[in-house]
């Protein structure tokens, strides 16, 4: 039989995901819990998804897009930011809405599926002295718990439609728009919504995470992927 | 979708427009930086009006310690008792280590069931904010590479080899393009010995002492002269996830630019350096890589991969760390050992 890397890879990938719930199980429950194993990294990711409780869906989408599209490794404090803007204001400009914020950011960042995400710690945070208060924040990035997490996201095979996991699918032009307008959000956001957060967190996110740079770069990325006839919109 | 609009937002987005160059400058890594002091530093010899202000270039470490926390040392065994590796080892050729391309997978729908949910609540329960990261990261290529890695540092501690690595990664905006490559290895190898030094440093004065950033062109003759000093140790030269550097915008794209560079480094048949890339055999990378590469290794040549797998889950299911599998019957935990790696070689 003919195997790749990368089929290895998911195969490995495989059986760690299985792990993952067989060690839970007492022993009573293992051999039920083995005849009910989903029979692909595909199934066992779908079957993850649809854990997902409905109010906490758009959430999720929301944290997925940002990964897919992200230009440089999103930190935590970031993309909690990210998933306190409010895209449906009513002035039609998405906006920053302080109230959003959670207290424990790794939580609001796990909440949803925390299975599909990961946290790493890869003390490559700022060095700068003025944001020392948040340096703890800095080295903490968020990726995907695995490579096969965003290929899943981002593949045609999720697109399917009847699939009742197609909310899903990540379309890269509305994943590049949506980070486009959150960066843009929070960047114009007047400084009385940080007050509550310390004075230096809106230039240390703006330092770390997201910048006009970072808007002109989605914006930009939106655009060829409209024009590209090989795009997922043609 | 919804579209950007409001006109403090396009006010904002044109200021952005203005700013390209700059922009370009201050995010992208150029050769010329804050790092590249520091690295100036271990130099032998420093040079009066050295490269002060020289390189930011990507990491490769971190990736490599990345790579090297998740990685399973078992995983790939059966590749490093083959002879192929012991070849590349000790001739100077092209290793060129790949995959065949996933294929698109007819996934059965499952229905849900409330043992799988019961048991994934508590899973989620029981990792809460602690991410479970251990071998769920990049599984097989950084392995590949870092036990390469691994092995090769072996012999530059001996003083028989000297090492140079990148790693591409679609999850770093500063480990996806030739130039990201290119001056990684640049500050890499610069240390080696004084006649590299001395390549870098013609390179910073040719550029206003830094303050001209240096083109590509002129990146990959530096690269070359430094590869092409006569006398110098073997050099091995690991290009990992070549497939993460993206083939998309651009004519030529940084994917293919990459390719052109290999294809010239290996036709510059240097009996010192040894090449490994690693990747999918994406179409484009195949063309180019396949006629250079006396005897690519495919996975599907090499065996052993079940028993990895097998071994793999025994060392978690019988593990003294897991509180809850070590009161499983043994019976039980072999079922487990069995199932897993039937249903895994069915994939």
């Amino acid at each position: 039989m003919l195997v790749s890397y990368i089929q290895l890879a998911n195969r490995f990938r495989w059986v760690y995901c299985q792990l993952e719930i067989l060690r839970h199980c007492l022993p009573s429950s293992v051999r039920g819990t083995l005849d009910e194993l989903p029979e692909s990294l595909d199934a066992t990711y779908e079957r993850v998804l649809r854990e997902i409780k409905k109010p906490n869906r758009d959430h999720a989408l929301r944290l997925f897009q940002c990964l897919v599209v992200a230009i440089r490794p999103l930190r935590v404090a970031g993309l909690a930011e990210v998933l306190a803007v409010d895209f449906d204001d009513a002035e039609g400009m998405a906006k920053l809405n302080s109230s959003w914020r959670w207290e424990d950011q790794e939580q609001a960042l796990l909440s949803s599926c925390s299975s599909l995400i990961s946290i790493v710690d890869d003390g490559d945070g700022d060095d700068d002295s003025d944001y020392d208060d948040h340096r703890d924040h800095d080295s903490r990035a968020v990726q995907f718990s695995h490579f096969s997490v965003k290929e899943f996201l981002t593949s045609p095979r999720l697109a399917t439609p009847n699939r009742d996991v197609t909310y899903y699918h990540i379309d890269l032009e509305d994943a590049h728009s949506i980070m486009a307008q959150a960066c843009l959000g929070i960047l114009l956001q007047s400084d009385d919504c940080f007050e509550h957060t310390g004075a230096g967190i809106k230039s240390h996110i703006i330092q770390q995470h997201m910048s006009y740079v970072d808007v002109k770069a989605h914006v930009q990325f939106g655009q060829c992927l409209r024009k590209s006839p090989h795009g997922p919109t043609q | 979708m919804t579209q950007l609009d409001g006109q403090d937002a396009k006010t904002a987005l044109q200021q952005t427009a203005d700013d390209v160059v700059q922009v370009k400058r201050s995010t992208f890594p150029s050769l010329f930086g804050a790092e590249f002091l520091s690295l100036t530093h271990r130099c032998r010899k420093p040079v009066v009006g050295e490269p002060s202000q020289m390189a930011l270039p990507s990491r490769p470490s971190t990736n490599h310690n990345i790579a090297c926390r998740t990685h399973h040392k078992r995983t790939a065994t059966w590749f490093f008792q083959g002879s192929i590796f012991k070849e590349w080892k000790t001739t100077g050729s092209l290793l060129w280590i790949h995959g065949k391309r996933m294929p698109v997978s007819h996934s059965h729908q499952i229905h849900s069931d409330s043992i799988f949910s019961s048991q994934l609540a508590l899973a989620k329960a029981s990792s809460g904010s602690q991410i479970i990261d251990y071998f769920c990261g990049s599984l097989l290529m950084p392995s590949i590479s870092s036990t390469i890695i691994q092995d090769i540092e072996a012999l530059c501690e001996a003083g028989n080899a000297s090492m140079i690595y990148f790693y591409f990664d679609f999850r770093d905006a500063n480990k996806q393009d030739l130039d990201d490559l290119i001056c990684s290895l640049l500050a890499q190898l610069f240390t080696c010995s004084d006649p590299h030094y001395d390549v870098l440093a013609h390179l910073y004065k040719a550029h206003r002492n830094g303050t001209k950033q240096p083109s590509d062109d002129s990146l990959t003759r530096c690269l070359k002269q430094m590869l092409s000093i006569q006398g110098q140790r073997p050099i091995y030269l690991i290009v990992d996830a070549l497939d993460e550097c993206p083939d998309s915008a651009g004519i030529p794209s940084p994917r293919e630019r990459v390719l052109l560079l290999v294809k010239e480094l290996v036709g510059l048949n240097l009996p010192n350096l040894h090449t490994c890339v690693t990747s999918r055999p994406e179409i484009g990378i195949r063309d180019v890589l396949h006629p250079l590469t006396p005897c690519p290794v495919s996975l599907h040549d090499q065996s052993g991969q079940k028993k990895d797998i097998v071994d793999y889950v025994r060392s978690v299911v019988y593990s003294d760390s897991e509180p809850i599998m070590k009161r499983w019957r043994t019976e039980d935990k072999d079922l487990v050992i069995k199932t897993l790696s039937e249903r895994a070689d069915g994939m």
